[in-house]
């Protein structure tokens, strides 16, 4: 059930976490540090799609934050590219929980932004960033600003602001948390067109087991804090994928409910014995 | 076909729109003359108690502030002069104390522990009237334009600063480590992040300090100056000329309200804009 996430460092491999450790210092000289991830190590080929699932405050956004460079491990490595992650990592993509969309700037303006600070001539940034708008249906919302788009409209923004400059890792946070069940979907299979064009290796975080399931290549479930890993899982549908009906796919049913006994050890507290 | 009577849509929802507009026209007139009525009450009831009861030397008449008021706007140059007078003051005092405070909030702002280390400071600085500062000014730079110009610039720079540090620090970071992970330099998110973000802020401040402006320009005439609408009150205190006070408080009260229309538009100059919560108040 492992197979593609095997310790042993790779030249090959798109990322890597090795031994990774995070612990945080609260405030308050009598705090003790919080551990949110304990011997973290796994690995993602290029172009694998792969989601973390676990209860919530397992630390499965500090992962991405490590990744990002936005945070430092405590101990263990980050790997990028075959290279450690030192500073912020501007290689790769950052699809983060808020859209994060600058309310100052039009929509169009906002999906260039990336491009723009990558120093993408004009004329060529803005052909790019209507295409990618073209592609998520937001044609004609270009001149809208973001508190005149729906939370919907937001989040497809962000993501192809994030997309259009074509980094070869995507990080996503929880993309689709706040919208509703309908949206969610759409945007599910929305999102499997986008990366289908270029195949990024994509690290996507949630707590929605079909979502995951419909999206990823492996998932891994993560133990409450502090976050372990406690098992990789391969899914084996294939692609493409229709997200409408994935429940009806063979073999759904038993990665669900494997899955499914697996995170609610964690939330009843089950899995805390040690 | 259901229903009876043919209603084309158009037909209905223009008729209610015009029910609408003419509705809020109404009200909005209603006001307005409902605030004429109050003004025209309010200079009547005066009229009526001068003289009668209270003593005219307290509070002149209407007829009398009046005069006071066409024998300035009228003269030839005079109040023009001490006008100008008090309006260079206040202008100069308020672009220098809006840049002062823009320039030095955003070094602070970016440098937290700078910040920390002067904020008690200037915590204390702003909590002394200003007022109080006054006899200082005038102390170190004589009674011409220049305290007046220091004391004007004080009562903005505070309010300046204090919200511009504000207006930085309320951009959320996750719009910062989006930038930077987009590959944004220091000094890009500075200028595509920090600067749009913050402008809001400054912009608020700027438009409730001008008045602010003209309160420190006058503060320091009424403490020491020949010259100014501040003086010109003071004078005709002086003199037990309370029509000439009253007219002076009203040209004051004037420009501070023509200053304040003109800058209106500055709170809607962002179609992007949220509400701003400024602090610091009215520069005191």
């Amino acid at each position: 059930m492992t197979e593609g996430l095997t310790p042993g460092r790779d030249p090959g491999e798109a990322l890597r976490l090795d031994a990774v450790y995070k612990a945080f210092v609260p405030r308050g000289r009598k705090a003790e540090p919080l551990l949110a991830l304990e011997d973290v190590t796994f690995a993602a080929r290029p172009g694998e799609f792969i989601s973390l699932v676990g209860p919530s405050g397992c630390g499965k956004s500090t992962v991405l934050n490590l990744l990002a460079g936005l945070m430092r491990p405590s101990a263990g490595h980050v790997i990028h590219a075959g290279r450690e992650v030192h500073g912020v990592n501007t290689e790769i993509g950052y699809i983060t929980q808020d859209d994060n969309l600058l309310p100052w700037r039009s929509m169009l303006r906002n999906v260039e932004y990336g491009l723009e600070l990558r120093g993408v001539p004009r004329a060529q940034r803005r052909d790019r960033a209507r295409e990618f708008i073209e592609l998520v249906g937001l044609a004609g919302f270009e001149d809208h600003y973001p508190h005149e788009l729906s939370g919907g409209m937001r989040k497809r923004a962000g993501i192809v602001r994030t997309l259009a400059y074509e980094s070869g890792v995507v990080l996503m946070d929880e993309p689709f948390g706040p919208l509703d069940a309908q949206t969610r979907v759409i945007l599910q299979d929305e999102l499997l067109k986008l990366w289908d064009r270029r195949r990024p290796t994509v690290l996507f975080v949630t707590h929605d087991l079909v979502e995951a399931i419909a999206l990823s290549d492996h998932i891994l479930t993560f133990s409450g804090r502090p976050g372990r890993i406690k098992r990789a899982y391969q899914v084996n549908l294939p692609r493409p994928r229709d997200v409408f009906h994935i429940h009806e796919q063979a073999g759904f049913k038993e990665l669900y409910d494997a899955l499914w006994d697996d995170i609610r050890a964690e939330i009843t507290g089950a899995g805390h014995a040690a | 076909m259901i229903g009876g009577a043919v209603h084309p849509v158009t037909h209905v929802t223009t008729a209610e729109r015009r029910r609408v507009l003419r509705a809020r026209r109404l009200r909005r007139g209603g006001v307005w003359v409902a605030r004429v009525a109050l003004a025209a009450f309010v200079i009547v009831a005066w009229d009526l108690a001068s003289g009668t009861l209270v003593r005219p030397f307290f509070v002149s008449n209407p007829e009398a502030v009046g005069e006071r008021l066409l024998e300035w706007l009228g003269g030839e140059d005079e109040f023009w002069f001490h006008a100008r007078f008090t309006l260079t003051s206040a202008g100069v005092g308020f672009v220098a104390g809006a840049v002062l405070g823009v320039a030095v909030a955003w070094p602070l702002a970016l440098w937290r522990t700078a910040y920390r280390i002067v904020e008690p400071y200037f915590l204390v600085a702003y909590s002394v009237p200003a007022v109080a500062l006054g006899p200082v000014f005038i102390l170190w730079f004589g009674i011409g334009l220049t305290p007046k110009i220091v004391l004007a610039a004080y009562f903005v720079f505070f309010v300046v600063f204090i919200n511009t540090v504000e207006g930085i620090r309320q951009v959320p970071q996750g719009y910062v480590d989006v930038a930077r992970v987009m590959g944004a330099s220091r000094a890009a998110t500075m200028r595509s992040v920090l600067f749009p973000g913050a402008l809001p802020y400054v912009l608020a401040a700027l438009r409730i300090t001008l008045p602010a402006a003209m309160i420190g320009a006058v503060v320091g005439e009424f403490i020491a100056s020949n010259r100014g609408i501040g003086y010109l009150t003071r004078a005709a205190a002086g003199r037990y000329q309370t029509s000439g006070v009253i007219a002076g408080t009203i040209v004051l009260a004037a420009i501070v309200l023509l200053l304040g229309i003109a800058l209106r538009p500055l709170s809607r100059a962002l179609r992007w804009q949220p509400e701003v919560r400024l602090r610091g108040g009215g520069g005191q």
